[in-house]
């Protein structure tokens, strides 16, 4: 499995810099400065979901309710923030709100045994519909502007969320490759009698790595409303295909058992470029969304291809 | 299977539904004056056919196991479609056949990847929702099209005995669907592969083309619910039928009508009945004048408490 993962990453990577080359040279403007930041910036709002997401993968799950709790996350920040709470008190309550997701979501999949997607789904509808609720459908303006100064802050020239999504990065790489919390999550997506020789208990270890995403999800979702100045309640719609997606090309393998932070980091980035070109390229809308939709299917369908994969996956679903 | 208990409670312990559903009519009758009205009534019973085969669509991908996201989406490339072809004058009968064999291709792009090349429905759906909804708007240019014509409305707002035909469809494919999954090989092999994937195969049945068709039939549903929502509100559009609300609502309808999340357990009656008790929610919430967006929390909440119930009836008849 190893050897098998190293040749994968090696061919990746050499395709990657060929695509790189390409695209220097082929597409206006994307070599600009600005636009690297810019990519960038954008690569770290799906960074920030997409390491937590990781984990979840790698047991064997998925999330589906990223984009409803950081829809959520930014309409419940908004409001706290336009009471004049201080900044790390709404962090805090929201953080609070996607931990209590979390729970919700490992509860039905890990005590009750109900299919993952199925029960994020769910959750994910409850928070997106209760985003929608509490604004009335009405994006809240956020009336501080030092907080909406912070959402776009730039250190050294560079945009501060760049760092925090580095932080948050760093922080599930050292948690996922560091600590025996990690050795668990991959037990978890590989063998998991082993967890049950040890005695520990795999319904509070989903639980926890459940709640590790919503609470990602949900930082990351008032991040994004910082930025914006504003809590859309449809703000997190399109990040739940995104993050997955980021994950997939991250050689993160749907069947579970196989994922790696940097890899995670790097195909949100390659998202995010994907995105930026079809933009450069002034190709519409709506076909960057057929093309968005049509790469996830295929890039999962290529690792459902692989032998591994294959039987992983049929056992599975 | 099913407990044999000849008592009333035992028919509310089997039927759940119909008791959520007279819980709902029992309190609407009582406390909200407005409810019994016969416009209200004939306007709900009008309402009725789409969430109903909206549900049954739903059920034959929850049977399974899996999950189809982009039935709303392709609801909504249906009724794009119907308002081109009408524009375009074809003949209404052709453009609600042509609707329906659509649905059935975009089902049939589904069942493949996931029967054929065991890609996960939740990503298959996921990504073919957002293809099928960037299509409609390509080829539809965001634009949609009212006054679609009176034989075309024909279809579904011919009154026979004082209700449109609409409503006769949708009473009709439930006896259909209840009869496929009660008395054809092919229902009992769907319920059998819910069940246990492994055994149903290795005992000879063909679950890939089970698997397949499972996804052409539920968006063939899905089609003539668009059909109907777009005959009914004459007006062709891509966000008819609530894009991502839509398998919400049906998976609200099943689950709450006793099918089982996991696969395996369907309940036809059950559904019709969940069907009609969130319709009627929604008529509650919207005649007590309460904020229309408590709509979604409250059918999550919903699932939630049923699938807990169900939880719990599944450890006692252990």
């Amino acid at each position: 499995m190893k050897k098998e993962g190293k040749n994968k990453a090696i061919m990746e990577a050499a395709l990657l810099l060929a695509l790189f080359a390409v695209i220097c040279i082929f597409v206006p403007g994307f070599l600009s400065k600005a636009n690297l930041l810019n990519v960038l910036r954008q690569a770290s709002y799906t960074v920030i979901p997409a390491v937590a997401l990781t984990m979840v993968i790698i047991t064997s799950g998925i999330n589906l309710s990223l984009g409803g709790i950081m829809s959520l996350a930014g309409v419940l920040g908004a409001i706290l923030i336009n009471k004049n709470l201080s900044p790390v008190v709404v962090f805090i309550i929201v953080g609070v709100m996607g931990i209590a997701c979390g729970i919700l979501n490992g509860y039905l999949i890990a005590q009750m045994r109900l299919p993952a997607f199925i029960c994020t789904y769910t959750v994910g509808q409850i928070a997106a519909g209760l985003a929608l609720l509490i604004c009335n459908a009405k994006a809240v303006r956020v009336s501080d502007p030092d907080f909406i100064a912070f959402g776009n802050a730039r250190v050294f020239g560079v945009q501060l969320i760049i760092f925090i999504a580095a932080i948050f990065a760093l922080g599930a790489w050292f948690l996922l490759h560091r600590t025996p919390f990690g050795i668990r999550v991959y037990a978890l997506g590989n063998n998991e009698t082993i967890l049950r020789q040890e005695g520990i208990s795999i319904v509070k270890l989903q639980i926890i790595i459940y709640s590790l995403s919503c609470l990602f999800s949900a930082l990351c979702g008032v991040l994004l409303m910082a930025r914006l100045g504003s809590g859309s309640p449809v703000q997190g719609e399109d990040y739940t295909l995104t993050c997955i997606a980021a994950c997939v090309i991250g050689g993160v393998d749907m069947a579970g058992g196989y994922g790696r932070i940097p890899n995670t980091v790097v195909g949100s980035i390659i998202i995010c470029i994907i995105n930026n070109i079809l933009n450069l390229l002034a190709i519409n809308n709506n076909l960057q969304q057929i093309i968005l939709g049509s790469l996830i299917i295929i890039l999962v369908g290529m690792s459902a291809f692989s032998a591994q994969g294959r039987l992983k996956l049929q056992a599975k679903y | 299977m099913r407990k044999v208990k000849k008592n009333i409670i035992g028919f509310f312990y089997n039927n759940m539904a119909v008791l959520y559903f007279l819980i709902i009519v029992v309190f609407a009758v009582c406390f909200l004056p407005n409810f019994l009205n016969v416009n209200n009534i004939n306007a709900l019973i009008r309402q009725a056919p789409v969430p109903i085969i909206r549900a049954l669509a739903v059920a034959f991908i929850l049977v399974l196991g899996n999950v189809d996201l982009s039935l709303g989406y392709i609801v909504g490339f249906v009724s794009i479609s119907t308002g081109m072809m009408l524009n375009a004058g074809m003949p209404p009968a052709a453009v609600i056949l042509a609707a329906i064999l659509i649905g059935v291709a975009f089902g049939m792009f589904n069942g493949i990847l996931v029967a054929a090349m065991n890609v996960p429905s939740f990503i298959v759906t996921l990504g073919s929702g957002y293809i099928t909804y960037g299509l409609g708007l390509i080829i539809s240019g965001g634009k949609q099209y009212s006054n679609l014509g009176k034989d075309f409305q024909a279809f579904g707002k011919t009154k026979i005995l004082g209700y449109p035909l609409a409503v006769y469809y949708g009473l009709i494919l439930v006896v259909i669907v209840w009869i496929v999954f009660r008395k054809t090989r092919y229902g009992r092999t769907l319920l059998a592969m819910g069940q246990n994937k492994e055994a149903a195969r290795l005992a000879g049945l063909n679950t890939k083309a089970a698997l397949l068709t499972s996804f052409m039939i539920a968006a063939g549903l899905a089609a003539f619910s668009g059909v109907l929502l777009t005959i009914r509100a004459n007006v062709a559009q891509q966000s008819l039928g609530g894009v991502g609300e839509y398998t919400f609502e049906g998976v609200t309808a099943c689950v709450l009508g006793g099918t089982s999340l996991a696969g395996g357990k369907l309940h036809v009656s059950g559904t019709f009945f969940a069907a009609l008790t969130i319709l009627i929610i929604e008529n509650v919430i919207t005649i007590l004048g309460i904020n229309r967006y408590f709509y979604q929390p409250v059918l999550g909440i919903i699932i939630l408490i049923a699938v807990l119930i169900d939880s719990a009836k599944e450890k006692r008849s252990h």
